[in-house]
């Protein structure tokens, strides 16, 4: 690949310049000012563009430095050939970014895009950093290391593979590595996972210790429950100790009552000496005594005394005349029964309620009932005018079938007749009733609509085809009808009968009437007769029982001084027999009295009693001294059985002794003791529960310590691999870097005679020389050594990285730093070691010129 | 016939040895008494005479208060049946410390023991002074059925914790009952015994899977023993290969196919085989999607990398480098495999964890 010709635009302070690229050497050997380094920059820019400026770029980078002093359009071209094909990249750059940038390329005049953005890259294979460090090489690029893109495009074939960096794996590894074990501090797995097993050992220490001191709080639990056994047992025989204290207490109390019991009993026997009675004799005394009161009540009892004469003798004078008979006063009695009888009839007569059937016909025939004669007379005009009636009906029927025809025609004059009939009856029965304006009024009225019925007739007779013989009987029996009707309203309407069923009608309910009330005036005229004879025999009765009772001093009301009477009979009687039972009774019950006296009297003398024990209350007081010495006696012979059986149950035959300490004492200890037991369980209660937790941190710790040595595992692991990969990578290096290393000796040989040192290079590129038999650092070297050194490196890679067509080389003044002596070796060296390449080489002075 | 049981091994109060979290292990702990409990009521409903301990009912030496409690309740509250307390290695010191419980049986470090009807039960509680002269001080008479009680492991050799049961044979023993040893087994002693280990009641961890439970013993003209599973959850520990795997659901399903779950055990499924994709979360993965399928599951990830080196024979890149240089080393496979695959992970740009 060879450059052949450029133009500049304007770049830097080159403006509107051409120049052709010879296929050697071309040297640009100008003095400083001329554009050298623009030149370079030119086109290094042409392949590779310029930086974007920012406000933030530091640096005075190309962009900036060759923007054209002059201005105009910044950029131009370079034509170079490769592969046989000649390439021409056109580029103008903007004042600041990238993105305002030009650039076409063509092929054999053709746009070209198949090397894509990055010209430089697929031109050369490298970026441009690789670019720096390999075909353009300045004074300033003397590092001889190589890059990522130099290494791949090395080991093409091997790096630009499926894998991927080789540093990036390794810093992977390294990282997880770190995380396992950080190269300082104890950030890391293995640090944590150590530093959780001391924790968790001084744990199961701890957990160990608190078990160890269990042993001596099982022993004190022991100890106190030993204790606690011994106590019990002390306590449970003072116990009984005091249990047998308390049976003599019992025996004790037990003979305490006896003793009272015995002294009460004494209290009585002293007080009867000679005894007490039997309860037969006791008997025998309650029953003389209450037989004595008894009879002594009776006594008074049976005594007629002062009052009882007095009412005797009063009641005699009453009657003096003879005593009234049981028979006589019972039909006394009956008779005023009979008058209460009587009285209540003649009252119910008196007061009787009218019906309401009563009071109506009473209304209707207030003014007196309508003769027999007059009622005949009436009877028979009725009858005249039912006759009449039916005989008007047949007309009428008579008339209608002959001209049926015509008789809707004469309903109007029909209604026009019931009209005017009803409205004189109406007229009629108003003026009865005192309201006579309204009756003419409407009596008139009534033939005025008669007047219009005939005037119809008289129409529809006129149209009549009928005959008219029959239309005028109709008319006069009629006539006939009303002048009846007229008479039986007003005979009816006197009586208060009117209603609208008809005159007909009115007269029966008034015959009707008037045959009820003409027999209730004679039912209330029989009963009048009949109160009249019940009045008389009331008279009668009282007028008898007056003059009766009279005889014994009776006045007033009858049927009380009757009962008065009564009861003075009965008192007479009864005073009567007891004045005759009192003579009878006396000396029989003052003889038994004596006799239970006596009685009385030889009990109390056989006991030495007072004769106040004779008296009820005496009897009373010896009963319940008896029954309370009785009731004594048997309890001191309960008391003395059960003192001999308890003490005998209980084998109380002798005091117990007191014993050492008191059952208090022992329950008071007994507690301590327990407390402490308790304190003791709550506290080994308590370690237990933190040893619990043992198996489980050993747990933890095996776990821990499994996880470490895992960990370790995973660790050595990991360095195994890095070494491994290492090796690999060393391995590989070795293989691929071996021929660079014979071209860099190739070129080494002419560099020995520039420098006078033998010079090689390892596996890392790193140049060594010798001197004094060791191996030192290319950095021993001068700088103008050492970019002979780094020519002769990327010589070497250059030989390596293209194995096909090579490159051009740009020299930048490389050999600025060369003294004379070794410039001019330098040129001779050029000149072997440029041999079948392009150089374009820049230079400031003569002195550097390559040129021979 | 007289009935006893023989087992050991309770460790009432031990730690949980499975990995569960706390509220499980607190619940297990618990499932340990209860079971033991329901041990003593099985013997109540059988008719059981006696109750052979053979070491280790309680975890410690110094066995928590509440333990020790509920242990000796349950004595107290089954008065007709017997104790047989022997101590083992786990409880040697102050696991006695009830006084005046008539059916508590214990022994001591010289040969003691107890008569039921023909049946002559005896023990001796291991300790230096004893381990090697107890196969001497041993006398049984032959007319008697004799049942002798140890806690020790099983040896050639005598010593503390050790059995020689060569040395017990030819001593008219007809059963040597066992403890020490957490899984049950039953072996000839000689011509007229065997000896028996009871295993314990309940598995405390994955290293002590499988059947659980006390040996009943039918004691007539000679003694019939029975294993009597009776733990309230099995332990059950169950490979599968997954080889043929793609995910971890996959894997997952290819377990349920394989493992019959009973909800109520517990069980640690080991991954065999080898897989080609990303297994680092695998057994984590798996264990939640298995959570509800059972009390508890632990996974544990045995499977390797799945690397063909033929893949990489022609790859001239670092990955072939690598996997090639480390194939070609002579640590173990398992490690070969994981170093590969965490060299390719992070090859491929992935976050390689700590």
């Amino acid at each position: 690949m060879k450059l052949l010709s450029y133009h500049i635009e304007n770049y830097g302070k080159m403006q509107n310049v051409d120049g052709q690229f010879g296929a050697g050497l071309t040297e640009f050997c100008e003095s400083n000012g001329y554009g050298k380094t623009t030149m370079a920059s030119f086109i290094r820019a042409m392949f590779y563009g310029l930086p974007t400026y920012t406000v933030k770029t530091k640096a005075f980078d190309d962009r900036q430095h060759f923007y054209p002093f002059n201005g105009g359009k910044f950029g131009g071209n370079l034509t170079f050939e490769m592969q046989g094909k000649i390439y021409k990249i056109e580029r103008f750059f903007d004042k600041k970014s990238s993105k305002g940038d030009e650039c076409k390329v063509y092929l054999n005049g053709e746009p070209f895009t198949g090397f894509g953005e990055e010209i430089g890259k697929a031109v050369f294979g490298l970026d441009e950093e690789s670019f720096k460090k390999t075909v353009f090489i300045t004074a300033d690029e003397i590092e001889i290391e190589s890059t990522q893109t130099i290494n791949e495009k090395l080991n093409r074939d091997v790096i630009d593979g499926e894998d991927g960096d080789f540093e990036a794996a390794i810093d992977a590894l390294e990282k997880a590595k770190k995380a396992l074990k950080a190269g300082r501090g104890n950030n890391d797995l293995i640090s944590a996972k150590k530093a959780e097993i001391l924790d968790l050992t001084a744990r199961i220490q701890n957990l160990g210790e608190m078990s160890d001191g269990l042993a001596d709080e099982y022993i004190e639990r022991d100890r106190l429950t030993k204790e606690i056994a011994l106590q019990e047992n002390a306590l449970k025989a003072a116990g009984e100790y005091t249990l047998i204290l308390q049976k003599w207490e019992t025996l004790d109390n037990l003979s305490v009552q006896l003793g009272q019991k015995e002294n009460a009993l004494k209290t009585y026997t002293e007080k009867y000496p000679q005894g007490v009675p039997t309860e037969e004799e006791r008997k025998t005394l309650r029953a003389c005594a209450e037989e004595e009161a008894r009879l002594t009540g009776a006594l008074q009892t049976a005594e007629f005394n002062e009052d009882k004469a007095a009412s005797l003798a009063a009641l005699q004078q009453k009657f003096a005349k003879g005593v009234p008979t049981e028979q006589d006063i019972a039909e006394k009695q009956r008779g005023l029964v009979r008058l209460a009888t009587l009285t209540a009839e003649a009252d119910a007569w008196k007061n009787r309620q009218k019906a309401e059937r009563e009071k109506e016909l009473a209304r209707h025939f207030a003014d007196g009932l309508p003769t027999e004669e007059a009622l005949r007379i009436k009877r028979e005009e009725v009858e005249e005018y039912k006759q009449k009636d039916a005989q008007l009906k047949e007309m009428h029927g008579a008339l209608v079938n002959h001209v049926p025809t015509q008789q809707k025609k004469s309903g109007g004059k029909l209604i026009c007749f019931a009209l005017a009939v009803l409205c004189i009856a109406l007229g009629v029965i108003l003026a009865v009733l005192q309201y006579l304006t309204v009756g003419i009024v409407i009596g008139v009225l009534g033939v005025g609509i008669g007047g219009l019925g005939f005037f119809l007739k008289g129409n529809s007779a006129a149209n009549n085809v009928a005959p008219t013989n029959l239309a005028v009987e109709i008319a006069e029996t009629q006539a006939k009808l009303r002048i009846l009707e007229e008479k039986l309203r007003a005979f009816t309407v006197a009586y208060r009968y009117y209603s609208e069923a008809g005159v007909v009608y009115d007269f029966t309910a008034l015959e009707e009437g008037a045959r009820a009330y003409q027999a209730q005036l004679e039912a209330v005229k029989e009963g009048d007769k009949r109160i009249f004879s019940v009045l008389q025999e009331i008279e009668r009765i009282q007028t008898q029982t007056s003059l009766y009772l009279a005889q014994y001093g009776e006045a007033g009301d009858l049927s009380e001084g009757l009962n008065r009477l009564f009861t003075a009979v009965s008192t007479y009687q009864t005073l009567l027999a007891d004045k005759a039972s009192s003579e009878g009774k006396k000396e029989g019950v003052q003889a038994a009295i004596v006799r239970c006296q006596a009685t009385i009297k030889t009990l109390l003398q056989k006991y030495g009693f007072d004769s106040y024990v004779g008296t009820m209350d005496g009897l009373n007081g010896l009963e319940l001294d008896c029954k309370r010495m009785q009731e004594l006696s048997l309890d001191v012979a309960d008391l003395k059985e059960n003192l001999l059986n308890y003490k005998e149950k209980n084998g109380l035959t002798e005091r117990p002794q007191p014993q050492g300490e008191s059952a208090d004492e022992l329950h008071a200890r007994l507690s301590v003791l327990r407390k402490s037991l308790a304190d003791c369980d709550k506290k080994i209660a308590e370690i237990e529960r933190e040893v619990e937790k043992l198996p489980d941190a050993e747990s933890e710790l095996e776990q821990a310590v499994e996880a470490l040595e895992a960990y370790k595992s995973r660790h050595q692991l990991l360095s195994d691999t890095i070494d491994a990969l290492r090796g690999a990578e060393k391995a590989l290096k070795d293989r691929y870097v071996a021929p660079i290393k014979d071209r860099f000796a190739h070129y080494a040989v002419a560099l020995e005679s520039v420098l006078d040192e033998k010079i090689s290079m390892d596996s890392d590129y790193r140049i060594q020389f010798e001197r004094g038999g060791e191996a030192r650092s290319d950095r021993h070297l001068s700088a103008g050594e050492r970019s002979l050194c780094a020519l002769c490196v990327r010589l070497a890679l250059i030989d390596n990285m293209y194995e096909g067509e090579q490159p051009f080389i740009v020299m930048d003044d490389p050999f600025v730093h060369l003294d004379k002596t070794h410039l001019k070796r330098v040129a001779d060296l050029i000149e072997t070691l440029t041999q079948g390449r392009q150089i374009i080489y820049f230079c400031c002075h003569e002195s550097r010129s390559m040129v021979q | 016939m007289l009935k006893l049981i023989h087992c050991a091994d309770i460790h009432l109060g031990s730690k949980m040895e499975s990995k569960l979290p706390k509220t499980k292990a607190d619940e297990r702990r618990g499932e340990v008494r209860k079971t033991f409990h329901r041990m003593v009521e099985y013997a109540q409903k059988e008719g059981v005479r006696a109750i052979l301990l053979s070491g280790d009912v309680f975890d410690s030496d110094r066995p928590l208060k509440r333990d020790k409690e509920f242990f000796y309740s349950v004595i107290k509250g089954n008065p007709e049946i017997d104790f047989l307390y022997l101590r083992g290695n786990h409880d040697g010191k102050e696991s006695y410390t009830e006084e005046g419980l008539d059916n508590l049986k214990t022994f001591s470090t010289e040969w003691s023991g107890y008569t039921y009807d023909n049946v002559y039960v005896c023990g001796l509680e291991l300790a230096r002074e004893n381990a090697t002269s107890l196969y001497a001080t041993l006398k049984l008479e032959k007319s008697k059925i004799n049942v002798v009680m140890l806690h020790g492991q099983v040896a050639s050799t005598m010593g503390v914790d050790k059995i020689a049961v060569t040395k017990l044979a030819e001593k008219n023993i007809d059963y040597l009952a066992l403890g020490h040893i957490h899984s049950y087994s039953e072996n000839k002693l000689d011509d007229r015994g065997r000896y028996a280990f009871s295993g314990c009641l309940e598995g405390r961890g994955f290293d002590e899977a499988g059947e659980k439970g006390f040996v009943l013993l039918e004691v007539e003209e000679g003694v019939k023993s029975t294993l009597i599973p009776f733990a309230q959850r099995t332990i059950e520990e169950v490979e599968v290969d997954v080889s043929n795997t793609q995910n971890g659901y996959e894997t997952y399903q290819t377990i349920k196919e394989q493992v019959k779950f009973n909800p109520a055990n517990l069980y640690r499924i080991r991954l065999i085989g080898e897989i080609a994709y990303e297994s680092d979360a695998l057994a984590e993965d798996v264990e939640r999607l298995l959570a509800n399928e059972c009390y508890f599951v632990s996974v544990k990830n045995h499977t390797l990398r799945k690397i063909d080196p033929s893949v990489y024979e022609g790859d001239l890149s670092l990955r072939g480098e690598f996997v090639r240089a480390v194939m070609a080393n002579d640590m173990p496979e398992e490690k070969k495999r994981q170093i590969i695959t965490l060299g390719l992970k992070a090859l491929a740009g992935q976050e390689v964890d700590g």
